[in-house]
């Protein structure tokens, strides 16, 4: 009996401080459907396993359209966090589980009913609810904490980060990817102040800079709507949709090419054998071999073509990239490639099924088709600095067609190197582009990539 | 090959050939892309191809049942001849195509489903003979041929007809064919009476 009393408390004691693993998506749990969102994995004293969410955001029409996400996990000793991003479509079923080979650890779901593609308001602050006016009551406030993550791509569907000081400052990393990402990030100048005013500077000396996409602001409490309300609006999504070009399939050669050169040859072979008797047929089977590898030689192109192109969103001593592979597949494949990317479909409406890792993308391709695989959006250091009237071209390779807007065209710039911007001729090469820019925005081409150079201060600052 | 060549250069296979030729061209003339897009061009003349060697190998053997075994050999060697001298269309048109199907599989059982066509053709020939039908023969082809269609699409196996054989890679045809191409081989090389 008394045996039997330990085996239950010990069986209490291993249930409550053993294996425990929970999955967070989004920020609190609220995830940006369409975009990147982060994913946080917590484990304790676990062996190795293996992380997989499955995503169906196939319609009733279309039947199961799968994204599967797989990681597999090394052991965990003691509390292990790991963190990524993961793209989130639309999705009709959502669940996740995190298991090895023998037991399942942990499992979860997602309804339908939290799909929500507004973007999210993140503040970090001991009272959230004296912002709500300020930042308009029919915001998707959330609010955070200083363990933010240092990615990029998990800033994709936050519009405003503010931090009041009331709880610890996020990391200069956390808040550098932010702002590059495209967020407004406000720091509410208060009684609660505590950061340190030398570590901000660092980011952005001015009260009102941006960085990357997105802009870095000091201001009052009661400067918030304002400050917001200021702000030039640029819509990354459709500059990208500009920048981006379409692929095109090769072209073939032409049916009248083809058929004069089968027509000769079959005309060969017949008068060959019509007119040579024995060594007519001999001849015509030596103009089988040399025609065959000929017309293979003349008529089999590249099976896959991958194109690549960059958009290099920079601003002060930060850029943003995003990335686009446009692959056109000639015979059916599984692809396999070393990235983390979501397929937007040529055909709207149609998602596409694929796999993807904490390192690759697997995607079955169908024989004769075109995919454009988005990457996941970066932080860099600026590869075009723009300070005063003097613009440096920090990438590693030269830059070429550079436009400024409001000032013309300028001449070629090579890697490393620096011009003082002067007035040049006035061309129309991104008349689609220049209404979406501020005055001042440099836009410059290196073969396939864009390079742009948002102005760091806007018209309300001057330094 | 002296032999053959004659074959090959009477009136019957000389008019043939050409109408052969003829009909690939204009099969890669429709069905070649204007410009960029899909070139699918692979899979009609593939079966285009195989299609008419086939009813050639099946007309032939029916008409050729009252001759002696050696000129139905070299009559058969003329039709793989036509199959031989029309591969290049074919990977002109693979190569541009990107089918999923080995290049090696059209060429091979095109070739396979001639003989067996063929040798189904003699004994049609011989069974339509002995019961007086034989003037029934060039029908009974043709009736056969979309018979056997009709079985593979409504089977989902793809076991006797040539057209679902030509673009899709199957063991059970496969199988089925070299049985019937080694009936045909054992048949045409056998002693014969009328030698």
């Amino acid at each position: 009996m008394v045996k039997l009393v330990w085996l239950l408390l010990l069986g209490l004691c291993s249930f409550g401080l053993g294996q425990d693993a929970r999955l967070e998506l989004g920020f609190r749990g609220e995830m940006v459907v369409d975009h990147w969102n982060p994913l946080r994995l917590i484990r304790r004293d676990m062996g190795p396993a293996t992380l997989t969410i499955e995503i169906d955001q196939g319609t009733l029409r279309e039947g199961v359209v799968p994204v599967i996400y797989r990681v597999k996990l090394p052991s965990a000793q003691g509390l292990t966090v790991y963190e990524d991003d993961i793209y989130i479509p639309f999705w009709r079923s959502f669940v996740w589980k995190l298991a090895d080979e023998n037991q399942v650890f942990a499992s979860g779901s997602f309804d339908r009913q939290v799909v929500n593609t507004q973007s999210i308001d993140l503040v970090i602050s001991k009272t959230p609810e004296m912002y709500l006016e300020s930042l308009g009551e029919t915001q998707r406030i959330v609010q955070g904490d200083d363990l933010l993550p240092k990615r990029l791509a998990a800033y994709n569907g936050v519009n405003t980060l503010l931090l009041d000081g009331s709880l610890p400052m996020p990391s200069l990393e956390s808040l550098s990817s932010a702002v590059a990402a495209g967020v407004n990030v406000l720091w509410v100048e208060g009684p609660a102040q505590a950061y340190p005013y030398d570590l901000l500077a660092l980011l952005a000396p001015y009260p009102r800079q941006r960085l990357g996409a997105g802009w870095l602001i000091r201001t009052a409490p009661e400067g918030i709507t304002a400050s917001l309300a200021l702000l030039p609006e640029l819509d990354l999504q459709s500059l990208q949709d500009v920048t981006f070009s379409t692929p095109k399939m090769s072209k073939s050669v032409s049916v009248t090419t083809v058929l004069a050169a089968l027509g000769a040859y079959a005309l060969l072979v017949l008068l060959s054998i019509r007119l040579m008797g024995t060594a007519g047929l001999a001849t015509a089977f030596l103009l089988t071999g040399l025609a065959s590898l000929g017309l293979w030689n003349w008529l089999r192109i590249p099976p896959q073509h991958i194109d690549t192109q960059s958009l290099y969103l920079n601003a002060g001593k930060l850029a943003q990239v995003n990335s686009l592979y446009q692959i056109t597949q000639l015979p059916k494949q599984l692809l396999q490639l070393p990235l983390q990317a979501h397929p937007t479909s040529p055909r709207a409406g149609s998602p596409r099924a694929y796999s993807q890792s904490d390192e690759n993308l697997e995607l079955n391709l169908e024989r004769w088709s075109q995919e454009t695989l988005r990457l996941k959006p970066r932080l860099s250091t600026a590869t075009l600095l723009l300070e005063g009237n003097i613009l440096t071209n920090q990438s590693n390779a030269q830059l070429h067609d550079i436009y400024i807007s409001g000032l013309g065209q300028q001449k070629n710039l090579e890697a490393g190197q620096s011009l003082e911007l002067t007035p040049g001729e006035e061309t129309n090469v991104y008349e689609s582009l220049l209404p979406m820019l501020p005055v001042g925005t440099v836009i410059a081409r290196q073969n396939s990539d864009w390079h742009i150079a948002l102005p760091s201060l806007d018209f309300a600052v001057q330094p | 090959m002296n032999t053959l060549s004659q074959r090959l250069t009477k009136s019957d296979l000389l008019q043939l050939s050409t109408l052969y030729f003829a009909i690939l061209l204009f099969s890669v003339m429709i069905s070649w892309p204007q410009g960029q897009g899909e070139n699918r061009s692979w899979f009609m003349l593939v079966q285009v191809r195989i299609m008419t060697l086939t009813l050639l190998g099946l007309g032939y053997g029916t008409s050729e049942m009252q001759k002696n075994k050696s000129e139905q050999r070299f009559t058969l060697l003329a039709l793989l001849c036509l199959g031989v001298l029309s591969i290049p269309l074919e990977l002109a048109c693979y190569a541009a195509s990107f089918p999923i199907t080995p290049w090696w599989w059209s060429i091979g059982i095109t070739l396979l489903d001639t003989i067996a066509f063929f040798g189904l053709g003699l004994l049609l020939s011989k069974l339509f003979h002995s019961i007086r039908l034989q003037a029934l023969l060039p029908v009974v082809n043709i009736v056969l041929m979309v018979l056997l269609t009709t079985l593979d699409f409504g089977t989902q196996i793809i076991t006797v007809s040539p057209l679902l054989a030509a673009t899709i890679l199957s063991p059970v045809h496969f199988a089925v064919m070299l049985g019937l191409a080694s009936l045909t081989g054992i048949w045409l090389f056998s002693h014969d009476s009328k030698e």
